[in-house]
């Protein structure tokens, strides 16, 4: 099989002017639901899966795949301009981002994330054209045992996301693994810190509690800081990256397109564990770790890159195994399925046009959407110019009505205001809240990867380290552990983790 | 004598405004309450039907995703509702599995609902992964009794567990539940060799056996599926009373007038009768079973009172 040939195939099919029109109105949607907190690209595409029916298979999917990369744009624009992140792969992206925006280098964020995820966007679709059958091997691979060392490796990250006391940071985690405990227990049916609320039953949701502890926390300490500081937004001094900004998210850019490439094939990972692994990542390996937390460009640019890159290369195992890796994902295999395709290993024999197609739509959807997004730097900036009077109420009401969408429940507001006194109270203590969400995303992932993994085992915790996957893991892990605890090191770890 | 006249006269009222209700029902929106998330085969077919029903009535028919709690909390809003035909809820047999196994649910599955129709049902295939080495479901029976083997499930409590135990129990086997979020995570561990069966829907494992990836040892059902002409039914093979199926349908709160609710079900009935609506089915290894709400409500309660019963005796609950 040609790659050359195949991609040609695809771009002649896409490149088609209904084509072409269908992916630029996916991503104009996708970017719009991503900007309004809440409304995700899962309830967008369910609600447009109907209408697309009437359509041929091929324009129906690239509307729907445009709708769901687009959102993973515009999710980026709210967690850098208003401390808000839409997704779990956001959560991070707000740290050094809603700094740089404080700093007035919000339209240098909003260009650095679109940048970043341009050039993951397109690696990911070539990773996806050129590496399909070994990738789902390795999606394959993953089971309990193996699931659970990444997501070890993964809170060793969290810990590492905080920029002031470890301290502090690992009771943050803790929290919220506590959080995450809320819910139905799925081994046994056991409900958790329900107190009989059937609203409990599911759990607190990530969009619940992103909500209250970074906007509503952030907009309760601004009102607060008005009185005796300058106003925490500064004036937008440039909207282009300088030549050093390009000099320093280049290399974070590349690697966090590795990592989100590698990660996106794992189906039980996802793009949030894609987006924390680099932005530890590059925390660890930056000249200017002492920058992160502060407005560090790097701590956009590569989680940025890495989960767009997850975001295209989640398609693998969609498309090659019709094994879905999120619930978007699900959707778009039910799209499919609904359009006379079967996803699965003949999909690519089968349908060439229609999967070289797709590959190619994606690409051109990729630079669609920075051709959308860089002007719209501009225009979504000016957002900030609105006086606070506006401005607070107005992405008050929006965060309620995404709240409220999750379950149509008014009980999820009154968790979410909750949430945000919470979150001003870190705020206050100068405890930082992404590690917290951290471990409530990360939290039941690994419980119920090392319950699965103990229940196969029948009890055998050996299991962990005969997996040459996860013995590797776990050796990465207690690395990280080793270069945080060991006296040697502790002073460059100082160094690297002070204020 | 008088008295006779106004109560003649009252019931010629009632009469008379039950008949404009039956003549003019719907006249405006009816809003269809789906108790589970957003996406996958529930909410295709939901929304497909929804479609169907509001170019059927003329009238618009808007669907709500109200998830949580296992179809319980959309399950109850609709149980509250006003009564008045204009709030419907499609949901999957999760709503009779989910009654079996939770205690202290907001509703009562039985009193505050009411069956309208039964949209279409689904069997279940048992498929083994690469770690059974059995070719056939004889075999596979043999091995069973040999060693311990793991059944992947979507849940405590989900259908997917109830139609493995309802297996065990018939076929006297031991084998464990392995819980998993979603079907998908189950066929990965299936395939990947960790867990060793799965009782699946037959769309859902179809392009697995297809591509040689999982192997069909038997199929749930009464008769073969014409999509696995090869695979046997569980009673061929000699297990009896091991039958089970996944369903869609559509309830209103109890207190609903008759008429709407048989107007509901001839309007469902008639749409989901089309070849069109088949061939729509067909694709998601659905059929239709055509019936009265009468046939769909001792469907339900004779489901709940098995599952009740088998919850019991093995002991699946969600405390």
């Amino acid at each position: 099989m040609d790659i050359f040939s195949n991609i040609a195939l695809g771009l002649t099919t896409a490149l088609s002017f209904q084509n072409v029109l269908y992916a630029l109105f996916g991503c104009l949607l996708g970017t719009l639901i991503g900007v309004l907190p809440g409304l995700g690209p899962l309830a967008t595409i369910s609600m447009l899966l109907p209408f697309t029916f009437g359509l041929e298979p091929l324009p129906a999917l690239i509307m729907l795949a445009g709708i769901y990369y687009g959102a993973a744009y515009g999710g980026s624009t709210t967690a850098i301009l208003v401390n808000l992140p839409g997704e779990t792969s956001s959560v991070v992206t707000v740290i050094d981002g809603y700094q740089m925006t404080r700093q007035g280098r919000g339209g240098v964020a909003i260009a650095t994330a679109a940048i970043g995820s341009f050039f993951a966007g397109c690696v990911g679709v070539l990773v996806l054209a050129a590496f399909s059958a070994p990738l789902t091997k390795l999606a394959f691979s993953f089971g309990g045992a193996e699931y659970f060392s990444l997501m070890v490796v993964g809170l060793l990250g969290a810990v590492s996301l905080a920029t002031g006391s470890m301290l502090k940071s690992i009771g943050m985690v803790i929290i919220g693994l506590i959080l995450a405990l809320i819910g139905t227990d799925l081994n046994t049916g056991v409900q958790r810190f329900t107190f009989g609320q059937p609203h409990l039953w599911d759990g607190l949701d990530f969009i619940v509690l992103a909500v209250g502890l970074f906007a509503f926390g952030e907009i309760i300490a601004s009102l607060e800081a008005r009185g005796d500081r300058e106003a925490p937004i500064g004036a937008i001094t440039s909207l282009i990256p300088t030549r050093e900004d390009f000099r320093r998210m280049a290399p974070a850019i590349l690697r966090g397109t590795g990592i989100g490439s590698l990660v996106g094939v794992l189906p039980g990972a996802g793009l949030s564990m894609a987006s924390f692994l680099s932005y530890s990542l590059e925390k660890k390996v930056s000249r200017h770790s002492a920058e992160f937390g502060s407005g560090a460009i790097e701590g956009v640019a590569g989680p940025e890159a890495a989960n767009n890159a997850a975001a295209q290369t989640a398609f693998v195992p969609t498309l090659a195994l019709g094994i879905p890796g999120s619930a978007t994902m699900a959707l778009m295999l039910g799209a499919m399925v609904m359009h006379d395709i079967q996803p699965g290993p003949g999909v690519m024999t089968k349908n060439p046009d229609l999967f070289w197609g797709l590959i190619a739509s994606m690409w051109i959807g990729n630079l669609m959407l920075i051709v959308l997004n860089l002007p719209l730097v501009g225009i979504w900036v000016k957002l900030l110019k609105i006086p606070y009077h506006a401005l607070f109420p107005a992405i008050l009401l929006f965060c309620c009505i995404g709240v409220y969408s999750v379950q149509f429940s008014t009980f999820d507001i009154y968790l979410a205001a909750a949430a945000g006194v919470v979150g001003y109270l870190f705020r206050k203590l100068e405890c930082e809240p992404a590690p917290l969400i951290l471990g409530f995303v990360l939290g039941p992932m690994m419980e119920e990867n090392l319950r699965r993994a103990l229940v196969l085992s029948r009890g055998d915790f050996s299991t962990f380290v005969t997996s040459p996957i996860s013995a590797g893991l776990l050796l990465l892990a207690a690395f990280l552990v080793a270069i945080v605890l060991l006296p040697a090191v502790r002073k460059r770890r100082d160094d690297v983790f002070s204020e | 004598m008088r008295r006779i006249a106004s109560i003649i006269a009252a019931l010629a009222v009632m009469l008379g405004s039950q008949s404009v209700y039956a003549q003019t029902y719907p006249s405006k929106a009816i809003t269809m309450v789906i108790p589970l998330s957003a996406g996958g085969s529930n909410d295709i077919l939901g929304r497909y039907l929804a479609d169907g029903l509001s170019k059927a009535f003329g009238q618009p028919v808007v669907v709500e995703n109200r998830p949580g709690a296992g179809s319980a909390l959309g399950s109850a809003h609709v149980a509250k509702s006003n009564p008045d035909g204009y709030t419907i809820m499609f949901v999957s047999s999760t709503y009779a599995t989910n009654a079996a196994t939770q205690s202290g649910l907001p509703f009562d599955a039985e009193k505050d609902l009411r069956p309208v129709a039964l949209a279409a049902a689904s069997q279940f295939v048992l498929v083994a992964g690469p770690s059974v080495k059995a070719k056939d479901f004889k075999e596979f029976l043999e091995e069973a009794k040999s060693r311990e083997l793991f059944y992947a499930s979507t849940g405590v409590g989900s259908s997917t567990q109830f139609a493995a135990e309802l297996f065990n129990d018939r076929a006297g086997l031991k084998m464990t539940p392995v819980h998993y979020k979603g079907g998908t995570e189950a066929l990965v561990d299936l395939i990947g060799g960790r867990a060793n069966v799965y009782f699946g829907t037959v769309t859902q494992v179809l392009p697995y056996i297809s591509a040689g990836q999982v192997r069909p040892l038997a199929i749930t059902s009464k008769t073969r599926n014409e999509a696995l002409p090869d695979v046997p039914t569980v009673g061929e093979m000699g297990i009896t009373g091991a039958e089970t199926n996944i369903w869609w349908g559509v309830f209103v709160p109890s207190k609903t007038p008759e008429d709407a609710v048989v107007k509901l079900n001839a309007e469902i009935n008639k749409f989901l009768s089309t070849d069109e609506s088949k061939a729509f089915l067909a694709k998601l290894g659905a059929e239709f079973i055509p019936g009265g709400a009468d046939d769909f409500q001792t469907r339900v309660h004779t489901e709940l009172n098995t599952w009740r019963k088998l919850a019991k005796e093995r002991g699946i609950t969600a405390k």
